[in-house]
């Protein structure tokens, strides 16, 4: 055999013990600092609370809602349905299964939405690909969804629309109780039109 | 083999240069973090480096030394309106080359870079990102421009809690709750939520092409 050969082969094996004593890299799938300010810019992270309202209402399966405040904010209201994950604990190993669930859209909430977006940049390092911030936090979810203010009446069709929406989910989320104290006065009526179905039909 | 000597050499020369070049050409990431997300989770709960708003008053003011003031807006709202002595820097950029040396030399002569953007939320998340890097110098002014421009600013003209505090709760919730006649509503009615999975099909779209 070869002399060098041998000694290749002893190089090789020198090689890969020098691999072996590399110190492992403690975390290979997370996300760089350019990727993370990448993902900041792009404003779908972002849901609003109206949105939120009219999942919980048409009970989508797929929502899974996140309370980053502590324990005592969480106890005395929260959304129905929401799970308590305080910050402090958002990288707990136990919730990893319900976060990185493929097909479910995460949304963390907290009392305005600073809370919830630093959760949201410590998964997104993580690489969760899932995770939503919802816009306002619960402040705004009073201010829109329980305690809706009425457009002016100039307002356009889909402000109206958009209270009249808010209103019901108000009386939905409270438990059917609250008083509708004044509707909207001379609510225009709209014609709606059908719009015509262009199917282009091919012809000779 | 004349000269085995020399065939050896040339063997393991070439094998080292391989290897060397591979390291060479390896992908080391330009940026890293200094910090692990356990330590990142700490800092964050903290909440050290907000600045107020009333603070920022004086410093702008007095011209303290030690500070920099970075608009992390747009060049066009920038040019609209922006704090007194403060520099544009609009988000997008903070990671580019020329960015992260003026960290750095910030760091070393440690001034403070003071952050803002239109509000809180705007500033938050580059924050995070740069203290991840390890710049311990960067602080985030609360509130942002439009609490800078529009809210009381003045110490003895202050509600009990000013608007800057997003963080804190606007309304009494469960008092609203209760009053508005909702049994259950706290977060003590999680049921276990059974997730059930459902495949969208796609749906096949049939336009009907004519041909003849």
């Amino acid at each position: 055999m070869n002399k060098a050969y041998i000694v290749l082969i002893f190089l090789l094996i020198l090689a890969g013990i020098g691999l072996l004593v590399l110190p492992e890299r403690d975390h290979p799938e997370e996300a760089t600092p350019r990727e993370l300010l990448s993902d900041l810019r792009n404003p779908s992270r972002f849901i609003s609370t109206d949105r939120v309202a009219e999942m919980l209402i048409d009970k989508d399966p797929t929502l899974v809602l996140v309370d980053v405040r502590d324990m005592y904010d969480y106890l005395d209201f929260s959304l129905p349905g929401a799970h308590s994950i305080p910050l402090e604990e958002i990288l707990l190993y136990y919730w990893v299964d319900s976060l990185s669930f493929e097909k479910s859209k995460v949304v963390l909430f907290s009392n305005s939405d600073i809370r919830a977006e630093q959760a949201w940049m410590l998964l997104q390092r993580q690489n969760h690909k899932n995770i939503h911030v919802m816009k306002g936090g619960l402040n705004q979810w009073f201010e829109t969804i329980i305690r809706p203010t009425a457009p002016p009446e100039t307002a356009s069709d889909d402000e109206i629309d958009l209270y009249q929406f808010r209103k019901g989910a108000s009386v939905y989320f409270t438990g059917g109780t609250a008083a509708i104290e004044q509707e909207i006065e001379g609510e225009a009526v709209t014609v709606t039109r059908r719009k015509k179905t262009q199917v282009v039909e091919g012809g000779c | 083999m004349k000269h085995p000597n020399l065939n050896f050499i040339a063997f393991v020369l070439t094998f080292i240069v391989v290897i060397v070049i591979g390291l060479l050409t390896l992908n080391w990431p330009d940026l890293r973090y200094a910090r692990s997300l356990e330590e990142t989770v700490e800092i964050v709960l903290l909440d050290e480096d907000l600045v107020y708003p009333e603070d920022l008053v004086m410093i702008v003011e007095y011209e303290e030394p030690g500070y920099v003031l970075l608009d992390l807006r747009s060049p066009y709202d920038y040019i609209k309106g922006h704090i007194k002595g403060a520099v544009n820097m609009p988000v997008n950029s903070i990671l580019d080359k020329g960015n992260i040396e003026l960290f750095k030399q910030y760091a070393k002569d440690s001034i403070n870079v003071i952050m803002y953007g239109k509000d809180q939320l705007e500033a938050n998340g580059p924050w995070m990102i740069l203290k991840q890097m390890g710049y311990d110098n960067i602080q985030v002014l609360m509130g942002g421009y439009h609490y800078f421009t529009t809210g009381p600013l003045d110490i003895y003209d202050m509600p009990e809690v000013p608007a800057y505090l997003v963080e804190e709760p606007a309304y009494d919730f469960y008092g609203i709750m209760e009053e508005m006649g909702s049994a259950d509503f706290a977060g003590g009615t999680d049921e276990a939520q059974t997730e059930v999975v459902i495949p969208t099909r796609r749906k096949k779209e049939s336009v009907v092409e004519g041909g003849c």
